[in-house]
């Protein structure tokens, strides 16, 4: 059977976007804050376990112009490291 | 009359009255006189009765007899939760404001002191901090001009007490250390310089912080060292996260406090993001000869302290 990875947030951590330019993803257990821009914004928005890498990547280039050809590694690497950092997580379900 | 009373106002709106239920407890008087309080004969606002800690106590009951006696007010007789430090024990009650704190008297003196004066620090930091001023205690200076207050933020060894000593007239440095910030009714911020509890433990400590007096604050600078002086306003989430840590820096000695520590960290940035909305923010870098205050002035020159009615503060006298 094929498995498929999902990126899922932390459901403790906060996104807060009240500001003009970048937002702050806040992680109340540790009190660990990380600035994030829109485009990281967006991307946290999408990590509802619904969607995949591929899927946030495919969103981002409907949504943006003038995107660069390694925003697939971008994702993919901003992605691990909110894993890394405890702020999100992988659900793992079969492919249907 | 066996009891003393203390009343500390830091801000408009937070009042705590101390009550000590057993007579003198000196580490409590060296701690008032350091911050520049002294007692009032009034029992208004959240209230710490503070009593020596006895090992044969079995229960709250003979304190709250006490308390009774002294205010007329009846205290829950159950369902108080401890947390035990090494020189007290505190006790809140989930349906009352009021908090009792047990010392214990047979300890080394010095650390004994730093330790109950921390415990009493922190409740003062936590009424100011969960209270309408939205306050936060930051590891920063706090140094005065014309009237206005400018804090320089950052850990250990950035260089806050070299640029609080370096400073000229008519600057004036308050305290290297840590600065209490909260919000006035009007919406603008205060600042009051807070004693080292390190002090404390010196023994040729002469000085005295003047808590109650209350400063507009003008700008907050995050120090960093370099080898040349430079300035950059830093605005939102940066601001907020360099605030935070500022803020936390301080916490971190007293999270054996806090109970609920996740509602307790989203205040935190709540309170942060409150308080860099209403104030600019810099990062300064500092070199270690040059004359850091210029490159301050040059955009504090824009900077007038609000208008606005002074905060009404702190109050004493024995009795």
């Amino acid at each position: 059977m094929e498995y498929i990875e999902k990126p899922v947030a932390n459901p403790t951590v906060v996104l807060r976007e009240e500001f003009d330019d970048w937002g702050i993803l806040f992680a109340p257990d540790t009190g660990e804050a990380y600035g994030i821009n829109p485009v990281a914004a967006f991307i946290w928005k999408c990590l509802d376990g619904a969607h995949t890498q591929a899927d946030i990547v495919r969103k981002l280039r409907e949504l943006c112009d003038d995107v660069p050809a390694v925003l697939e590694d971008h994702v993919r690497t901003f992605i691990q490291s909110l894993v890394s950092k405890g702020l999100a997580g992988m659900q793992v379900s079969p492919e249907s | 009359m066996d009891h003393s009373l203390y009343k500390i106002k830091l801000t408009e709106d937070s009042e705590t009255s101390i009550i000590c239920l057993d007579g003198e407890h000196p580490w409590l008087n060296e701690y008032i006189q350091e911050i520049s309080v002294s007692s009032k004969s009034t029992l208004q606002g959240r209230r710490v009765f503070i009593i020596t800690y006895d090992p044969q106590r079995k229960s709250c009951d003979d304190i709250i007899d006490k308390v009774y006696k002294l205010t007329g007010d009846m205290l829950p007789r159950s369902g108080w939760l401890g947390r035990y430090a090494f020189s007290y024990h505190l006790w809140r009650h989930p349906g009352c404001d009021d908090l009792i704190f047990e010392v214990k008297r047979d300890q080394k003196e010095k650390f004994r002191n730093y330790q109950l004066a921390a415990g009493l620090v922190y409740l003062l930091y936590e009424a100011v901090f969960w209270g309408p001023e939205q306050g936060l205690p930051l590891h920063a200076a706090c140094i005065e001009r014309d009237g206005a207050a400018f804090l320089l933020c950052g850990d250990s060894g950035t260089g806050k007490s070299t640029c609080c000593q370096r400073i000229p007239f008519p600057w004036r440095a308050l305290t290297d250390e840590e600065t209490l910030v909260a919000r006035s009714s009007n919406g603008g911020y205060f600042a009051r310089a807070l004693p080292n509890l390190a002090d404390l433990t010196r023994q040729n400590t002469v000085r005295a912080y003047n808590v109650p007096y209350a400063l507009p604050i003008s700008a907050l600078f995050f120090l960093q060292k370099a080898n040349a002086d430079q300035l950059h306003k830093i605005v939102g989430a940066e601001a907020t996260i360099k605030v935070v840590k500022a803020a936390e820096s301080v916490f971190v000695r007293y999270h054996n406090h806090i109970n609920d520590k996740i509602s307790f960290r989203k205040r935190q940035l709540e309170n942060a993001v409150l308080l860099i909305k209403s104030v600019p923010n810099f990062v300064l870098s500092v070199f270690r000869e040059g004359a850091f205050w210029r490159t301050m002035e040059e955009v504090t020159n824009g900077i007038h302290r609000e208008a606005g009615s002074k905060p009404d503060c702190c109050l004493t006298r024995r009795i």
